[in-house]
């Protein structure tokens, strides 16, 4: 036939990359666009500080003292949320295209798992940082309090960046569990997750009334403080993860 | 060394259900490797479907597939030599095509820059704009440029230029025949343009309500009907003992679409002073596509009938 005189085929000559290439591929995919991966959360968090400093400012101009409970602050939970989003929607937006690049779902996930570790590893370091400069000077002189709050940002540095990272880690696995579920089922996935996620919260909270056992929660988390309650919630985070790689592993990739 | 030989797609049996649709009824298939297929068929007739299976975007009911001698789905052996462009490919919001052209080569180790800059220009595509704002055509060049410049060993086309208007479609032909010049690989078209891609398929396969009613190459297929042209009467005796697929008249003259003639009965047919003209692929496939199923698979098996 005309094969002896063409050039060799291509399905001869092309090497398969490696599954460390690959994943690296897919990690790469999701900051191809810089403005979505890199750029807003920045400017989210750097808006948040924005206006936090500014009510500090306020406050301390019109009290004239330092200010008092800032620690308490609850701010940077709305990175948290913020992340686990931002997981939902990476999924939502990018899977159908990596999965026209011909790209397998397992290496999807896994190079969507490293994307988003490096992305709440670098957060996690400037939350960090943050806190130590609020420490340093003494909440820019007015005893203000962001990122060194009592939950992520006190105790030393090991336990600061653990409870960051590991919270977003939580937020990570909740976000991609959901993630997997809408491209999997759509909507319906969603909901499904949503209301199997309340049932647990009810009969948590039903166990708790009935048994009278509300004092004994507050002690718990009391006691465990920040730190373990993030050494605990690793539990949650490694069953969503494997539960949104299996869900994710038969999603088709339809229009 | 060549593997002409071994067909780099095999499906046999495969059924695809959506709930109580069936997309794909009992599908048995073999791409030869190194050819232009055409997939061909109305809408809703299941190319998408048995793409997406074969590619391991979807999900096969029953049945076994083939890529390469592998099952497709999750293999990143099989799956990194295949290219799927698709009509309803959906990219990431704030993406533009830059960002897809960038990604692009990190997932098909064969991806040529230079060609793909080349493409960009002779698509005129802005690549700076946002993929969400461009138009449909402009849109599918995204694709075309992608499922070109990856030279992946093998590309599927599903419908690929929506919206583009004829002088890009040229360019997507010309230039996906020069390349393929260069670079032989396995390529599969589906579109509804058969007229226009008619020259450029080496091998065609029609399927109509998720079956393949025809497997064959381009030439046998075209001439598996001839239409005979000529006064009512001389018509009608002359095809009384054929196979008829299609027939129309005006006044007295009538043109009759019969299944292929030999020698014989063309000489015979032009003594009778009747005229034969061939028909075009489309034709072909709007008349087989026409009927109903069952007569489908019978003048199918008699198309196919008559090369055996």
């Amino acid at each position: 036939m005309t094969a002896i005189s063409s050039p060799a085929s291509l399905a001869d000559t092309v090497a398969v990359p490696s599954a460390g290439q690959r994943v690296w591929s897919v990690t790469r995919l999701h900051f191809a666009n810089r403005f979505t991966m890199i750029a807003l959360p920045w400017m989210i968090f750097g808006f948040i500080y924005l206006v936090n400093i500014v009510i500090w400012i306020s406050i301390f101009a019109a009290m004239g003292k330092p200010l008092e409970g800032t620690q308490w602050s609850g701010s940077t939970f709305y990175f948290y949320v913020y992340f686990g989003v931002a997981a939902v929607q990476a999924m939502n937006l990018t899977f159908r295209f990596a999965m026209g690049l011909s790209a397998t779902r397992r290496d999807y996930f896994l190079g969507t798992v490293l994307a988003f570790a490096i992305l709440g590893a670098l957060i996690t370091i400037v939350c960090t940082l943050l806190s130590y400069v609020e420490e340093w000077t003494h909440g820019f002189g007015m005893n203000g309090h962001m990122f060194s709050n009592v939950y992520f940002g006190s105790g030393p540095l090991w336990q600061r960046l653990f409870t960051c990272f590991g919270a977003f880690l939580f937020c990570f696995a909740l976000g991609s569990l959901a993630g997997s579920a809408f491209v999997r089922w759509q909507a319906n996935g969603l909901y499904l997750l949503g209301a199997f996620v309340a049932v647990l919260g009810v009969a948590f909270i039903a166990t708790a009334t009935l048994t009278g056992s509300w004092p004994a929660v507050g002690q718990w988390f009391l006691q465990t403080r920040t730190v373990g309650v993030v050494a605990w919630s690793l539990i949650p985070t490694a069953i969503a993860g494997v539960a949104g790689y299996f869900v994710l592993r038969k999603a088709p990739s339809r229009a | 060394m060549t593997d002409t030989a071994t067909p780099v797609v095999e499906v046999d049996g495969l059924t695809k259900r959506f709930g109580d649709v069936v997309a794909l009824d009992d599908v048995t298939l073999s791409v030869r490797s190194g050819a232009i297929t055409g997939l061909l068929g109305r809408n809703g007739a299941g190319k998408t479907t048995l793409m997406q299976t074969i590619t391991g975007q979807d999900f096969a009911s029953s049945g076994t597939i083939r890529v390469f001698g592998e099952h497709p789905v999750e293999n990143a052996k099989v799956l990194s030599r295949i290219s799927f462009i698709k009509e309803s490919q959906k990219y990431p919001d704030e993406f533009k095509p830059k960002h897809v052209f960038a990604c692009a080569p990190w997932f098909y180790e064969n991806w040529d820059a230079d060609f793909a800059a080349q493409l960009i220009d002779d698509f005129q595509l802005p690549v700076n704009r946002r993929i969400k704002k461009m138009s449909r055509g402009q849109l599918s060049a995204v694709g075309v440029i992608v499922g070109l410049a990856a030279r992946a060993p093998l590309t599927f086309f599903d419908e690929p230029y929506l919206g583009l208007d004829a002088v890009a479609r040229q360019i997507f032909y010309d230039r996906l025949i020069a390349d393929y010049g260069e670079h032989p690989r396995t390529i599969i078209l589906s579109t509804h343009l058969i007229d226009e891609v008619a020259n450029i398929l080496e091998h065609v396969v029609v399927i109509d309500k998720g079956r393949i009613i025809m497997d064959e190459s381009a030439e046998s297929a075209r001439d598996s009907a001839t239409t005979v042209v000529g006064p009512r009467g001389a018509v009608d005796a002359f095809v009384a003992t054929r196979k008829v697929l299609h027939r129309e008249g005006v006044g007295g003259l009538a043109s009759v679409t019969v299944e292929r003639l030999d020698a014989d009965e063309r000489r015979d047919a032009l003594a009778a002073g009747l005229e034969l003209a061939p028909v075009s692929l489309q034709q072909l496939i709007v008349r087989t596509t026409n009927s109903t199923v069952t007569e489908f698979a019978e003048s199918a098996s008699a198309v196919n009938g008559v090369r055996s």
